[in-house]
């Protein structure tokens, strides 16, 4: 399936050097196992260069200045050239270097007659109050939705009104256009383990063994079929409390789902229960399940007092 | 309070960077802390890019997601200093090194002084060097 992005996910707060954010590496790393073509349209790739070039003359500006400083005080240095230094990053190429097929999508003319009139006539996906960009959203919509007509389907990643609001639903459902907000949606769509899940399994491995104590027909090793609905809340001491809605695989290959509550005190889980337990073809349904496993995970040293300090040496202006 | 943040010199403001009705704030390591001011007393949501006491989150692969009665808010991403809006209607804020970027606009090398609020970012629109807007509540942690 091929994954079409809008310049809104490629935005960055500084220039982009050798290597790209972390979680951009994680996506297209991702797509590359999943053998998930890349699509830039070459409105995007305009509108990440043009931030760039941004950055770009900011940074040639700062190492100018400072070449300029050291001038003024007769320190001596090699000579440089700031604006054959600062170079403005190709995101095809940094993305191809990963091994992920990347295809820059130029607009058709069919593509930008499409997108004039949806504009003109405010047609959706747009809506009524108009944008100052709309026509280039327009014209990522128009290519988005011929991708997905011409391979059956496609995913579309953009925080963007137009091409996350209800004004395109049908015509994103008739075209095969499935559309997500972040790189992490995208991957969840995948079935990539989100962090939230990642962590509800890193729980449920410390407490399986008293489960299968509890009697429920599970199976030996842990298997999950989904974790949803996770909600974590820090509260005070080091104490955390987490939700979650989850679906574990039976012995005998059925679901079983049921909504779990877990308090970690440190790195201890401290309470583990677990209600609201289904399984089918089972007409006495456990109702509910307690346990203290007192079992511990691996955690993050919490830095809280330091971090608040920090905070309040700001607020109070000793920074 | 004085405080460079994004490349920007914020001189004798009350909030720096406000988006929304969420303070925005760098402590001297580069992190990020937000600050929640719509109700009677300011409410951390984010202290020092972690999510704080009390806040309901949820780990993404982005950062984190701040959830209230278990819809999401807002992401933040520590390893970008990127605010993403999701179900706030404001446009993503990114503190940069050298820049602070709302939407596809970047601020720069800029100096505000004697202001309520260096940057203003609102459903409608950004400003420079505003007036602390009515009825939000003081920044004390």
């Amino acid at each position: 399936m091929k994954i079409i992005l809008n310049s809104d996910v490629l935005r960055t707060g500084s220039l982009i050097k050798d290597a790209l954010p972390e979680h951009w590496l994680t996506f297209f790393k991702e797509c590359k196992k999943k053998k998930c073509p890349i699509i830039i349209p070459q409105t995007v790739g305009l509108e990440f260069e043009r931030l760039q070039s941004e950055y770009v003359g900011l940074e040639t500006k700062q190492l100018s200045d400072a070449l300029r400083l050291l001038d003024d005080y007769h320190v001596s240095h090699g000579t440089i050239d700031p604006s054959r230094l600062v170079l403005k990053p190709n995101i095809v190429e940094l993305i191809r270097k990963l091994g992920t097929e990347v295809i820059v999508e130029n607009p058709t003319y069919e593509d930008f007659v499409e997108a004039h009139k949806r504009a003109c006539l405010h047609e959706a996906p747009g809506s009524a109050d108009k944008k100052s960009d709309e026509m280039r959203d327009l014209i990522i919509w128009v290519i988005a939705i011929r991708t997905a007509r011409k391979d059956g389907r496609a995913l579309l990643v953009s925080t963007d009104k137009i091409h996350s609001g209800s004004a395109g639903d049908k015509e994103a459902a008739s075209a095969g256009l499935i559309r997500v907000k972040t790189f992490g949606e995208a991957l969840g769509f995948f079935g990539f383990d989100t962090p939230a899940g990642s962590f509800i399994k890193h729980i449920l491995e410390s407490v399986w063994k008293e489960l299968l104590k509890a009697e429920l027909p599970l199976e030996k090793n842990i298997s999950t079929i989904g974790i949803y609905d996770t909600v974590f809340v820090q509260k005070l001491e080091n104490i955390l409390e987490i939700s979650s809605k989850i679906t574990l695989k039976m012995s005998d290959g059925n679901p079983l789902s049921a909504k779990i509550q877990v308090l970690l005190f440190g790195d201890i889980v401290e309470s583990f229960y677990m209600s609201a337990i289904k399984f089918p073809g089972v007409s006495a349904e456990k109702s509910e399940i307690s346990l203290r496993p007192r079992s511990s995970i691996t955690l993050e040293k919490d830095d809280y007092l330091e971090r608040l300090q920090s905070l309040r040496n700001v607020l109070g202006g000793q920074q | 309070m004085n405080i460079r943040m994004g490349g920007q010199i914020f001189s004798n403001v009350q909030i720096p960077l406000l988006w929304g009705t969420r303070a925005v704030i760098q402590d001297i390591k580069g992190r990020i802390s937000i600050i929640e001011l719509s109700g009677a007393k300011a409410k951390p949501e984010i202290i020092g890019d972690k999510p704080a006491p009390g806040i309901e989150f949820r780990p993404v692969l982005e950062g984190y997601e701040i959830l209230e009665q278990a819809r999401p808010l807002y992401t933040y991403s520590p390893s970008e200093k990127l605010l993403m809006g999701r179900n706030l209607g404001l446009p993503d804020c990114q503190i940069g090194p050298n820049a602070i970027r709302v939407g596809t606009n970047t601020f720069s090398g800029n100096v505000v002084e004697g202001s309520g609020v260096g940057i203003i970012v609102t459903k409608t629109g950004i400003g420079m060097g505003a007036p602390l807007p009515k009825a939000l509540a003081e920044l004390i942690i």
